[in-house]
This record gives C-alpha cells, sequence and structure tokens, in this order.
C-alpha cells in the first residue's frame, strides 16, 4: 500500500508491501530510518531544522522540526522492535533556492541538524540526496529498504 | 515553434476573463458603490456565488464561523476580500489542469497561488506592516503565465531546466534564452489582455526581479516575491522547476526579514494552505 508522508508529518510500517511516500521535498528534508533484519521502518517530512521557533506548535506537531521529529521516529521503531545497532538512515532533500540570499539557508540547516542527531544516536547514514536546487519525492520500500527518488522528471536509486 | 512572437500570439487565444466577474470587478471600484448592490448582482450569476460561498467558509477567511448567504460574506468579509475571491474564482478553473510541461501535477498550481497570496498576508502579519490588499489578488496571480506556458502551448521544459541547471542560471532566464520570453512577462501581458490594472499587472511582471518594479509596486511586488519563494521552500508548486530561482538580498533589506521571521510563518503555512485546499476540493 502507498502510504503518504505529509509535510510535517512520520509514517512506521512493518508491512512488507507499504510503500512509504512523501512528495516534493524542498528545502523540508526527509529522514527514513530501517532495521533492515526486522523490516521495520519508518519516514519523517521535517521543514525547520529547530523547535526553539514555536515551542508551542512543536508539541503539537513534533515532525515539523527535526530536532522534535526525528528522536520521536526513533524511539517509535524501537518500541517497535527495531534493534538500534541495525538501523540505517537514508536522508534526502535539503535543497535550497539558487541564491538563497537571506532565506537562512534551511536546507542546509535542516541536514545539519539531521546529521548531528544521526551522529549522536550514533547512526549511520547508508545514502543520501541532499542539496541542489531540485525538489525531490521519496519512495522508501518496507521490504527492502530501498528508497526511490523522484525529482525533475527522472528516476533514481538512492545509494 | 515555440518563440516570443508566437507565444504572444498564442495569449490571445487565451480564454477572456468572464466578463460578468469583470464587470462586478469594475462596479466594486466605482467610489460611489454600495456592498449590498454589490452583493445583489454577484447573487444573479449562481455560478460565482456557489463559488465565493464556498471559499468564504474556508478557516482562513471566516474561521469557525459557516457563512450561509452572500450577503453575510459581504458583510464579515468585507469588499476587499470578495473582490479577492472573485478573481480566485476565475482562475482556479484555469490553474486546476496539471502542467505537465512544468510537471506540475493537477491542482499543485493552485496550490501554490494561494500559498503564495497567504504568505504575504502572514508576513505582513509577522512584520507588523499594513500591507495594500490586492497584495493577496497578485498573489493569486503571480505565476499565471506558467497556466498559458504550461497547457496553452504546452511547451517542453526540459531544455529549459537543463540550461538553467548546466549554467547555473535561474529558471525565469533560462526561459527568456529558450522561448524569448519567460513566464512572468507572459503572465503580464495577459493580464492586460484581460484590461487588468497596473497595480496587479506590475508586480506580476517584476515577480523574480524585484528591484527593477516600479517604486510605487515595489512593496507589493518584495512580498510576493519572497511569499512565492517561501512555498518552493516547503515544495508547494515547485514542478520541475524545483528551487532554481533566486532569492532578492533587498527584498530581503527592504522588507527587514529575519530569521524568525521566516520561520515563522513557513511554520504556519502548510496549516493554512491544507484548510484552504479542503474547501476547494
Amino acid at each position: 500500500m502507498l502510504v503518504t508522508v505529509n509535510i510535517s508529518d512520520m509514517k512506521v510500517s512493518k508491512e512488507p508491501e507499504d510503500i512509504l511516500v512523501t512528495y516534493s521535498l524542498g528545502s523540508c528534508v526527509g529522514v527514513a530510518l530501517y532495521d533492515p533484519l526486522q523490516k521495520i521502518g519508518g519516514l519523517i517530512h521535517c521543514m525547520l531544522p529547530l523547535s526553539k521557533v514555536d515551542p508551542e506548535r512543536a508539541r503539537e506537531v513534533p515532525f515539523m522540526f527535526v530536532d522534535t521529529g526525528l528522536p520521536i521516529l526513533l524511539q517509535t521503531l524501537l518500541n517497535m522492535g527495531a534493534d538500534k545497532k541495525r538501523i540505517v538512515a537514508r536522508v534526502a532533500g535539503g535543497a535550497v533556492l539558487l541564491d538563497d540570499n537571506g532565506m537562512f539557508r534551511i536546507g542546509e540547516r535542516n541536514y545539519i541538524v539531521v546529521r548531528k542527531l544521526l551522529w549522536k544516536n550514533n547512526l549511520l547514514i547508508a545514502a543520501e540526496d541532499i542539496g541542489g536546487t531540485l525538489a525531490r519525492t521519496m519512495y522508501f520500500h518496507v521490504d527492502d529498504g530501498k528508497i526511490l527518488i523522484r525529482s525533475a522528471g527522472k528516476e533514481y536509486e538512492l545509494k | 515553434m515555440d518563440n516570443r512572437e508566437n507565444i504572444i500570439k498564442k495569449i490571445k487565444e487565451v480564454p477572456a476573463f468572464p466578463t460578468n466577474s469583470f464587470h462586478i470587478l469594475n462596479k466594486i471600484n466605482e467610489p460611489e458603490a454600495h456592498v449590498l448592490d454589490i452583493a445583489r448582482e454577484i447573487e444573479k450569476d449562481p455560478v460565482l456565488t456557489a463559488n465565493i460561498l464556498k471559499l468564504s467558509n474556508s478557516a482562513y477567511f471566516a474561521g469557525p464561523k459557516a457563512i450561509s448567504t452572500l450577503r453575510e460574506a459581504v458583510v464579515l468579509l468585507g469588499i476587499n476580500r470578495i473582490q479577492q475571491l472573485i478573481i480566485a474564482s476565475a482562475i482556479f478553473p484555469l490553474a486546476l489542469k496539471p502542467l505537465r510541461g512544468y510537471d506540475l501535477p493537477s491542482g499543485e498550481l493552485i496550490r501554490h497561488l494561494i500559498g503564495t497570496a497567504i504568505a504575504c498576508e502572514l508576513l505582513g502579519k509577522e512584520l507588523k506592516q499594513e500591507i495594500p490588499s490586492h497584495t493577496f489578488t497578485v498573489g493569486l496571480l503571480h505565476d499565471i503565465g506558467k497556466i498559458v506556458l504550461g497547457t496553452f502551448i504546452e511547451i517542453d521544459a526540459e531544455p529549459i531546466i537543463k540550461k538553467a541547471y548546466e549554467e547555473k542560471i535561474s529558471f525565469e532566464r533560462a526561459e527568456r534564452e529558450i522561448l524569448g520570453i519567460d513566464h512572468s512577462e507572459v503572465g503580464a501581458l495577459l493580464m492586460k489582455e484581460w484590461h487588468f490594472p497596473d497595480n496587479l499587472v506590475e508586480p506580476v511582471l517584476y515577480h523574480h526581479d524585484p528591484d527593477n518594479a516600479p517604486q510605487e509596486h515595489r512593496l507589493v511586488t518584495d512580498y510576493v516575491h519572497i511569499a512565492s519563494n517561501l512555498c518552493l521552500e516547503c515544495g508547494i508548486g515547485s514542478g520541475i522547476d524545483g528551487l532554481n530561482y533566486s532569492n532578492n538580498a533587498n527584498s530581503v533589506d527592504r522588507l527587514n526579514l529575519d530569521m524568525r521571521v521566516i520561520e515563522t510563518v513557513l511554520s504556519k503555512l502548510i496549516w493554512e494552505i491544507n484548510s484552504f485546499m479542503k474547501q476547494i476540493n
């Protein structure tokens, strides 16, 4: 089943036939975590790096922010039976405007916070497709953890 | 061949702006016009009335209150909003088609147009600045040139993005180099064809180049420029052109934007757009 992860949203699954999809990542970042042995996976689509800009909203919608969303994704997978030692991360998005000039490099900062948090949790980034000026759609296949990226009319596997 | 002359010729073949809506918009601009007369005028057009009522009831405009008659809409929302909704209801049917050339699925351009319009108002609120009411309307119209290029002419955007990408130039500059015209100018020409006033046409023409907008239209142009880029940042209406546009540093300075304002607006924007789209679907 195709399960849509909206902006500021998380979906997790251990159904092998599920494909988690998040559309049109601009400067937003999509983070997929996966335990290949248990075949448990989850995907978040975060818009902004840090929740301090609006702590109240972060309580309501934690997946809007990387710093509140990513820890919940990890904990949710662990609660479902994933083993932290096996979990691998795949990351896409974090695009920036051609000349960012005062947009405060949201895409770049999103990615930096993702890296920091993954590192703190000893999680490896197995593959990533980050930055540039193109928007990306991410398809996460729960049966084998593969991720397909669709961007500017082209499709490729995230390796 | 898609070139400047052919494209300009094609603009004349785009359907006219609905005559009745145009007539009502003119009436609204008459200084002696009375709101209830205008309400009566709109009510004569059942499709327009239904559209306005539907849009009025989105949470962004009306809040929790249900609006059931056109009079209520006029009284509660004010005539400026009604003016915006008349334009929205004329534009949305044109913007609904998928823009194949730009790789935009059906409805995505509407999300970008309404998102830009709403982002202008959210920016104004965060900056505590009174913005002209037609800023919202310009937001609704700013990418109308993409409809002409994407559906009536069905340009192939592939070579355009290729050029933009290889030469690291903005998408609209690559449009100009390949087609001889960009979507901003196409939009402005169509609006002239529709006899729209300068305060709407000029900001659409300069929405990627706010520094060159005439002084009296610069504020609105700055708002729409930033608002449209904010939408692209969160992937709203970013098709094959993606984020391949420049953000103007002078607009940022003129509006006095900082990181808090940008991030606060982004954190609110998606909700407002989604609540609005629910009303349309």
